[in-house]
């Protein structure tokens, strides 16, 4: 934590085609990631927290802004490289999926599917690569004699750490992790999440981890930042997106996790997630806020710093007056 | 006291595959009264999904065999019961909704249709009555416009939505019974909030008996009066849900709630590492009798653990649990 900016992005949308529309499921996002640092994600299907991620990836293409990446020899815009100027920065940030089951190749051995960066960034080769691979599957905690099975052989949670094995391979500074652990069961996400936690420690990796897991977020990120129809709607330290959640969103989210010491009622919030083709005017969270007043439904709030290192997006709270509860 | 609704005594259920006879469900037993909420607990193969399954006979045989076991529904023996006296309960004395509501609604009848259908064969209401009272449930399940939906088809609709009119649907013949599998899981957390909060005012204002399946114990913590834990096709625990919560009486239950990272917790750097159960959950088809199923991943496991199956003993007022540890 508290190291130099790694990457920067600024005013970042990404549209697709739909039908009915055009989408623009990131619109005008602005994040930073520091070294070591685990910035967590959160937010709803359709929010575009995947497309947020698989864009500083250039596996989409961004129509509007920019995603500086910090090298030693200054900063280059991922979002205006392409091909060949792409290939050399790519290898310094890796992607983890959400499906263990199809993002490995079923025709590919565990030993050739982690290989396989250390070939195409040429980083190793022959007996060395060898050498490298099992240090990669003793590292995420797997046998190496398992070099051989294909991934149907694995369990869910055995083929998740090949994916962080092969996303290990190159290595990343920045690894985006996209609901890591949301396919796997219970008692094999704790592992999954010390195993990334012990990462991070062991080469010093920044994460942006992208779950709708709260309470894994809360556990593994450093800073959260809350998405809802393609905007950041609030950012905070983990510890306190938890206990002071300020934006109305953040809070119904928060309040919907349940935890087992405290029975508490959840927030219910009326209506449905609205379509990203068309979303809300104003405040895009107005239709189902509580605290919504006429102001909310044409103004679009900006992200505001209410407290220190604390941003929310919400038309009724400002540094002055950051508690809406306590408003009539 | 009066006599349990429902009462599953001793039930065994297995799969045969190439592999050899999978027990699914071994010997498992578990009685809840009328208008109680009963929580199932467990990883994907514990078995919880099959024994819902078993109670209507939904389980296509072969390749499931349905060993021993009663399965008493006000007093008569489900697994005696002939494929006529099975049709009129289900969807009538007992209803059933599933983790993925667009694979249990007919995708090309209209969603008036498909809940005249039950209404007409259990309440013998003629087609205006019937549908009528389709609208008055989904009006009851907060769905907007209810009559505008009620002509329209299941594609139309969201997840949360479809969730909702399966709802709808499941207790438009006023159930004694209603199963619940996964019915949250595959819906965004303020939506879970939203449904989870449906099912708890209608049981109370209809009386409902709620079998409620999940992997999450947080959904259970704040629904069920009675939680049954199961691993392995067995259950491991059972309790009050207060008293299951508070005083886990068995190692399995317990390092499943400590692996669950706490969103109340303060995060901040102080990360401490999550506890995590070892290995992975069992594979049916592999699994040795003469010990406990939990003992190879179990952190509190003896020498005993492995030499023969643990008892089911009681370890507090009405608070069983399954374990060597308890009868020391």
């Amino acid at each position: 934590m508290n190291g130099a900016t790694l990457l920067s992005i600024r005013n970042l949308s990404v549209e697709f085609t739909a039908k009915g529309g055009r989408v623009r499921a990131v619109d005008g996002v602005s994040l930073d990631i520091r070294k070591g640092e685990t910035l967590g994600l959160v937010g709803e299907s359709g929010c575009g927290k995947t497309t947020l991620g698989r864009a500083i990836l250039r596996l989409n293409t961004p129509s509007a802004g920019a995603i500086q990446y910090f090298t030693p020899d200054g900063p280059r815009d991922l979002a205006q490289l392409h091909g060949e100027t792409l290939l050399p920065l790519r290898r310094h940030i890796q992607m983890v999926f959400q499906d263990p089951y199809s993002s490995l190749n079923p025709r590919m051995t565990v030993g050739a599917i982690i290989r396989e960066p250390l070939l195409s960034f040429r980083i190793a080769r022959g007996h060395d690569a060898e050498g490298r691979v099992s240090r990669l599957m003793e590292q995420v905690g797997l046998d190496p004699s398992y070099r051989r099975r294909y991934p149907r052989e694995l369990s869910g949670g055995q083929r998740q750490r090949v994916g962080i094995a092969r996303a290990l391979a190159a290595s990343p500074e920045l690894i985006v992790a996209d609901e890591p652990i949301a396919a796997l069961d219970v008692s094999i996400q704790a592992q999954i999440l010390n195993l990334l936690e012990g990462l991070r420690a062991e080469f010093g990796l920044a994460y942006l981890f992208i779950s709708h897991d709260l309470r894994a977020v809360r556990y593994l990120a450093d800073r959260v930042a809350v998405m809802y129809l393609g905007h950041i709607v609030e950012t905070a330290p983990a510890a306190k997106i938890g206990s002071r959640p300020l934006m109305p969103y953040t809070k119904a989210l928060m309040s919907a996790v349940r935890s087992i010491d405290k029975v508490a009622r959840p927030m219910v919030l009326s209506g449905e997630i609205p379509s990203p083709v068309n979303p809300p005017s104003g405040c895009r969270f107005h239709t189902r806020c509580p605290w919504a007043v006429a102001e909310c439904s044409h103004s679009k709030p900006e992200l505001v710093e209410i407290e220190p290192g604390h941003f929310a997006a919400c038309n009724r709270i400002s540094p002055e007056r950051p508690e809406i509860e306590s408003m009539a | 006291m009066s006599e349990p609704l429902l009462s599953i005594r001793g039930l065994r259920v297995g799969f045969r595959t190439e592999h050899g006879l999978a027990p699914a469900v071994e010997g498992v037993s578990y009685s809840v009264r009328q208008g109680k909420t009963i929580g199932i607990v467990g990883e994907s193969g514990s078995g919880k999904s099959v024994t819902n399954l078993s109670i209507l006979r939904l389980i296509p045989s072969p390749p499931c065999e349905i060993g021993a076991g009663e399965i008493l529904f006000e007093g008569r023996d489900l697994l005696k019961a002939s494929q006529r006296e099975l049709r009129a309960l289900r969807g009538g004395k007992i209803a059933m909704i599933f983790q993925d509501p667009m694979s249990s609604l007919h995708p090309l009848m209209r969603i008036s249709a498909q809940m005249m259908e039950l209404t007409r064969l259990h309440l013998g209401l003629d087609k205006p009555a019937a549908k009528e009272h389709s609208i008055a449930m989904l009006r009851k399940a907060g769905i907007p416009d209810p009559a505008r939906i009620a002509d329209g088809y299941p594609h139309l609709l969201s997840g949360g939505m479809r969730q909702r009119v399966m709802i709808a649907m499941a207790l438009s013949t006023s159930p004694k019974l209603l199963i619940a599998d996964e019915p949250t899981t595959a819906l965004d957390v303020t939506i879970q909030a939203l449904i989870l909060d449906l099912i708890r005012r209608l049981r109370d204002e209809t009386g409902t008996t709620v079998v409620l399946t999940t992997h999450d114990l947080g959904v259970v913590a704040g629904m069920a009066d009675r939680v049954v834990v199961m691993y392995a096709g067995r259950v491991f625990e059972t309790a009050p849900a207060a008293e299951l919560f508070r005083n886990p009486g068995n190692p399995y239950t317990r390092a499943l709630l400590r692996s669950i990272p706490d969103v109340a917790s303060t995060g901040d750097g102080k990360r401490e590492k999550l506890f995590q159960i070892p290995g992975l959950p069992p594979v049916l088809t592999n699994m040795n009798a003469n010990e406990c199923p939990f003992a190879p991943r179990c952190p509190d496991a003896k020498a005993l653990c492995r030499e023969a199956p643990p008892p089911f003993v009681q370890v507090g007022p009405d608070h069983f649990s399954l374990c060597w540890e308890a009868k020391a």
